[in-house]
């Protein structure tokens, strides 16, 4: 157990520590979850709830993972959750085109036309195959972590990502 | 072909963003940590809490036992139904006497035979 875990883990140093666990990897949580949600506010709400979360479930993190594979997995399961919710709240789900358009639109996205088109593919593949895609590809965290992340095996996340570059390739080609 | 990674990240946030990030954070975990107002009941008074505990005890079982008595005397088992005189105390009882005056009633009628009642 490292010595920012053992802080979290005693009452008396709890706050000063997580404090600094939320300077160090805010950045990082943000990033992953609003790729998967796009959106800036929808991020926003969810990394506040991500870390609240950890902050609630503190005494039940054993420490044997390392502390930013952990918070991944509650970034993860909070921006699914999140999605979930959206896709019900919203009767009519949004065309793979949308997206681009929305994404273009969008004053906090500044990526090319091409970024924008990537996006859009990555958002057509189920929401997992695009977690995973997203860890491989924009974090390009290994199999092994992403495994421990996602409590999946590393020959089902290979064969996952394998399919999502499939289906990516397949749409931009359609969409030149 | 996947294009290639982009070098710089194309998602972008406002100015200042990441700082009152970690402040509405902070902020959100001390409301959760500080302690909420618990109603207790108040020890001292004029009478001891063993008094009032006691109290509340007799004070039920009184209750329980003041509403078994008045749901038999309405509502009378199945057994006691079966008895003529429950029977006709019931009706009379339906029909506004009260208890003297249903015995009065019962006890005049000469022609009240027992075994001119119909078991069920």
């Amino acid at each position: 157990m490292n010595d920012l875990t053992s802080r979290l883990k005693n009452p008396a140093t709890r706050r000063e520590a997580f404090e600094e666990l939320v300077r160090s990897q805010s950045q990082n949580v943000y990033r992953n979850v609003r790729r998967l949600v796009l959106d800036h506010e929808d991020a926003n709400d969810v990394v506040q709830n991500v870390f609240l979360k950890a902050w609630l479930s503190l005494d039940s993190f054993r420490g044997d993972a390392q502390l930013s594979t952990w918070l991944y997995r509650i970034a993860i399961n909070e921006s699914l959750t999140f999605l979930s919710k959206k896709k019900k709240e919203q009767s009519l789900s949004l065309d793979d085109t949308d997206v681009a358009l929305t994404l273009k639109s969008d004053s906090y996205f500044d990526g090319s036309e091409a970024q924008a088109l990537l996006q859009a593919a990555i958002a057509t593949l189920p929401d997992k195959q695009r977690v995973v895609f997203n860890l491989k590809y924009f974090e390009e965290m290994k199999y092994e972590e992403m495994s421990e992340v996602l409590d999946t095996s590393v020959g089902a996340l290979k064969a996952s990502y394998h399919f999502a570059v499939q289906k990516i390739e397949a749409w931009m080609k359609q969409h030149e | 072909m996947l294009p290639e990674k982009p070098q710089i990240e194309p998602f972008k946030v406002p100015e200042g963003y990441f700082e009152q990030l970690q402040e509405q954070i902070l902020m959100a975990i001390d409301k959760q940590a500080a302690p909420t107002k618990k109603f207790t009941l108040k020890k001292s008074g004029k009478f001891p809490m063993w008094l009032r505990y006691t109290t509340g005890i007799a004070a039920s079982v009184v209750l329980f036992f003041a509403f078994s008595h008045i749901h038999e005397h309405r509502f009378p088992t199945t057994a006691q139904n079966n008895a003529p005189e429950y029977e006709i105390s019931n009706n009379l009882y339906l029909a506004g006497l009260n208890t003297n005056d249903m015995y009065e009633y019962m006890s005049a009628a000469e022609d009240f035979h027992y075994d001119n009642y119909e078991e069920n």
